[in-house]
């Protein structure tokens, strides 16, 4: 066989026949192998350091003497930190790590050129470092989700770019009719981050454009970081573990394009909910509301596809950690979605803006959605890259328990307290028409949360140490020939 | 500071947005690209390596399903 | 659906729909924004009411112009109030407290005393950086600078149960230098007066601002929305 040995040849259209790339799976896992494992490490590193950072911050929340005296550790830094270190870190690191490799599979391709793919990730591992630096020692962007000092963006933005191109090329060497429905939804993922990230960055940070023009552009970047990036991420990923761990094909094609492109149409439209009551023009917030609302088409659509799916195999579907985890996030997904098209309604907002059940929200959707799948997502892929089979059942057990239950009462517990802070806030004494509840009496009543909150964060760090620790073991244990060889789940003899 | 020309404007560019997309989805239909669409559904499968209708995912050390493709390490 | 240029068609005019309407729009409808003064008048200088008059010889509608000789507002931040803003950014107070009032019946906000008129765009077109904010922790700030005095801020950051007990908010004493009074000249009369039981050593350390917590109290102190804009008159 031979194969183009420059990229520009690989890039033009007729350089290659197309048998000569064409793969078996297991041969598209070996040559994935670098890469995927590169990137789960360095995202596992991410989740435990922004683990640490959400400790610190959520038990400051309540006991404020705690790391009190230090600048660097101050509430304000280490939120951001965590922010960062959890959606930079993390969750862009695990995205890296599973969608390309799913890419990758359904392409059917010999993977080339993977030299691009690592050095765009090791500089923007190197940028996200540099800004989580920046943030503890102030030099920190006041915008949320851009916190990153104005000096590491570019440098992140490279980084993306060469990431990007990447993934579009191997999906120009695919070597199958069909674009299965999770392609669609990285291709538009890996599209859309570097225009939103672009945008942001030139129109609050370096070029900073007018007034509220900033905090429009803020919250479409925000929200649309979790919608355009996040969420195609996870849904494209769960769109191809629930049928292939199961075995069976999705419940409706169809419905699946048509969800696709409802998220297209609805989901950027929808963040500048964050802004409603504030200084911007009232037609603004109806648009996003209005989209808000309609996000509903598409999340009832992907909701059917994938229990439809899973419907009638459950007993099945729970004897596989990956399905228990992306299921558990595909629940989710339907649940947070349709909270939040609540949440953008003008009176159920007024409720809710500036108070915990927003804080609520967004772990329901980071964490209960996409990071739940992202654990499936590496419980599938790990043993087919390393030939190798998980060390430990009892710590994948222990990780979904713990982080299951444990994120699950942290929404409960947030979404409660903010709630009850909205409704006091709000309250209004009709005879003095003062505020009903003094603001220091509201505060003090969502402590208890605070500390409820803290202890379901201590549950979920147990299950993400359990997690470390069967990953690194997975790495380091010598791969024993012949009977321990037996990785779940690739077929025999492979 | 003509209002009523930004408005035309932005009804223009929506038309013809409105246009274009309904000249495209015509053109992905006459060109196939929606015939047989559930076949996609199916290109996620191997016969090979991890064909349809077969589990390829389990607890480590724990297939209730078929004890013997996947027997207890030290046997 | 097996076409890469379709599907990148539709993904670029998905985005590029929401970037045009939210971002470019806004940018178009509020990029232009002066200051003004509390009421404009036509062209002729006869006041009118609200912001746009219409032009009797084209019947087009036209944003009205600043009245002579008087001051137009919001006027830009200036020196320490300005470098103490870049305090508060650093600092992460923005994650607690919101900088925006909205309208009388929609939350409390005016209820509270935060505020005696909503907040508009035009408050915010000499900021750099807006802070608008989307959590209400502590108390929104827009017009904090009318609510409590230099000394109160001052204590309030050292440590915030002074002023507020059982707040949560950190502690920011790293701004200050505690210092044992000078034996030869006395107490400095830029020590802030802290009350015994927070005091870390009352009578002999004293509590001094460094130039940072200065800067930000002297932010703080000018973040105040009191003064009026046309807006406000089409509004009631």
């Amino acid at each position: 066989m031979s194969f183009p040995s420059t990229l520009t040849e690989a890039m033009s259209p007729t350089a290659e026949p197309k048998s000569d790339l064409w793969a078996k799976l297991s041969e598209v896992d070996r040559s994935m192998k670098v890469l995927g494992v590169f990137f789960v490490v360095c995202a596992l590193l991410w989740l435990m350091a922004g683990t640490v950072f959400a400790l610190v911050a959520s038990i400051k929340m309540h006991n404020v003497d705690f790391l009190g005296d230090s600048e660097a550790w101050t509430w304000g830094r280490v939120r951001s930190a965590h922010l960062n270190a959890m959606i930079y870190g993390w969750a862009f690191n695990v995205s890296f790590a599973v969608a390309p490799w799913i890419m990758a599979r359904l392409c059917r391709t010999r993977v080339r050129f993977t030299n691009i793919f690592l050095f765009g990730g090791i500089f923007w591992n190197i940028g996200v470092t540099i800004g989580i630096y920046g943030i503890l020692a102030g030099h920190k962007v006041g915008v949320e989700w851009l916190e990153f000092p104005a000096y590491v963006t570019p440098v992140l933005a490279l980084a993306f770019a060469f990431i990007g191109v990447w993934v579009i090329l191997l999906f120009r060497w695919r070597q199958t009719g069909h674009v299965y429905v999770s392609q669609w939804y990285f291709l538009a993922a890996f599209f859309w981050l570097p225009w939103l990230y672009a945008m942001a960055q030139i129109m609050i940070v370096h070029e900073p454009a007018r007034g509220v023009v900033q905090a429009l552009t803020n919250w479409w970047f925000a929200h649309n970081v979790l919608g355009l990036w996040l969420t195609p991420i996870a849904v494209g990923a769960a769109y191809y573990l629930i049928p292939k761990v199961l075995g069976r094909p999705i419940y409706s094609y169809y419905l699946s394009v048509i969800g696709f492109w409802a998220l297209a149409l609805f989901y950027n439209w929808a963040g500048v909910h964050h802004l409603i009551g504030g200084p911007v023009p009232a037609w603004v917030i109806s648009a996003g509301t209005v989209a808000s609302v309609m996000m509903v088409i598409p999340v009832i659509v992907v909701a059917i596809n994938h229990h439809m799916t899973v419907v009638g195999l459950h007993r099945e579907g729970w004897a596989s950690p990956t399905i228990r985890f992306v299921v558990f996030g595909a629940i989710n997904y339907t649940a947070v979605s349709l909270l939040g098209s609540a949440m953008a309604l003008r009176s159920v907002n007024e409720i809710t803006h500036f108070t915990h059940f927003t804080v609520s929200h967004s772990h329901h959707g980071v964490y209960s959605f996409f990071t739940m799948i992202m654990f499936g997502g590496i419980y599938y892929m790990l043993p087919r890259l390393l030939n190798r089979e998980w060390p430990s059942a009892m710590l994948i057990s222990l990780h979904w328990w713990t982080t299951a239950v444990g994120v699950t009462l942290m929404v409960i517990v947030l979404a409660i307290g903010g709630f009850i802070q909205g409704m006091q806030l709000n309250a209004i004494d009709p005879e003095t028409e003062t505020a009903a509840f003094e603001f220091l009496d509201v505060m003090r009543g969502t402590i208890p949360y605070m500390v409820m909150r803290s202890m379901t964060g201590v549950l979920i760090t147990i299950g993400h140490v359990a997690f470390f620790i069967n990953i690194v073991w997975m790495l380091f244990r010598r791969p024993a020939e012949g009977s321990d060889s037996r990785p779940t789940l690739l077929t025999p003899g492979s | 500071m003509e209002f009523g020309g930004y408005i035309i404007l932005g009804a223009v560019f929506a038309g013809l947005l409105f246009l274009g997309a309904a000249a495209v989805l015509w053109w992905a239909y006459r060109d196939g690209q929606f015939n047989d669409l559930a076949a996609g559904s199916r290109t996620i499968f191997d016969e090979e390596e991890e064909p349809e209708g077969e589990q390829t995912d389990f607890f480590p050390k724990r297939d209730p399903e078929n004890p013997e493709k996947f027997p207890p390490r030290g046997e | 659906m097996r076409s890469l240029p379709l599907l990148f068609l539709g993904v670029f005019f998905t985005i590029a729909s929401s970037w045009v309407g939210i971002v470019l729009v806004s940018n178009i409808q509020l990029g232009g924004l002066e200051p003004a003064t509390p009421e404009l008048t036509d062209a002729e200088g006869n006041p009118i009411a609200g912001v746009f008059f219409e032009d009797p010889e084209t019947g087009e509608m036209r944003f009205g112009l600043n009245q002579e000789g008087v001051e137009a507002y919001p006027v830009p931040l200036v020196g320490a109030a300005r470098r103490g803003k870049l305090v508060y950014e650093q600092m992460g107070c923005l994650y607690c407290h919101s900088q925006q009032v909205r309208r009388q019946g929609f939350g409390s906000d005016y209820e509270r005393g935060w505020g005696e008129r909503q907040s508009v765009a035009r408050d915010y077109i000499h900021q750099e950086r807006v802070m608008l904010g989307t959590m209400r922790t502590g108390p929104d700030l827009s017009n904090v600078g009318l609510r409590y005095s230099e000394l109160w801020q001052h204590q309030h950051l050292f440590n915030p149960k002074i002023t507020s007990p059982d707040s949560i908010m950190p502690r920011y004493a790293f701004l200050y230098d505690v210092r044992e009074i000078s034996e030869s000249r006395g107490p400095s009369p830029n020590a802030i007066e802290i009350p015994e039981d927070f005091h870390p050593g009352p009578g002999e350390l004293e509590v001094i601002p460094t130039q940072r917590a200065r800067d930000l109290v002297t932010y703080l102190m000018n973040l105040r929305q009191d003064y009026d804009l046309p807006e406000m008159q089409r509004e009631q």
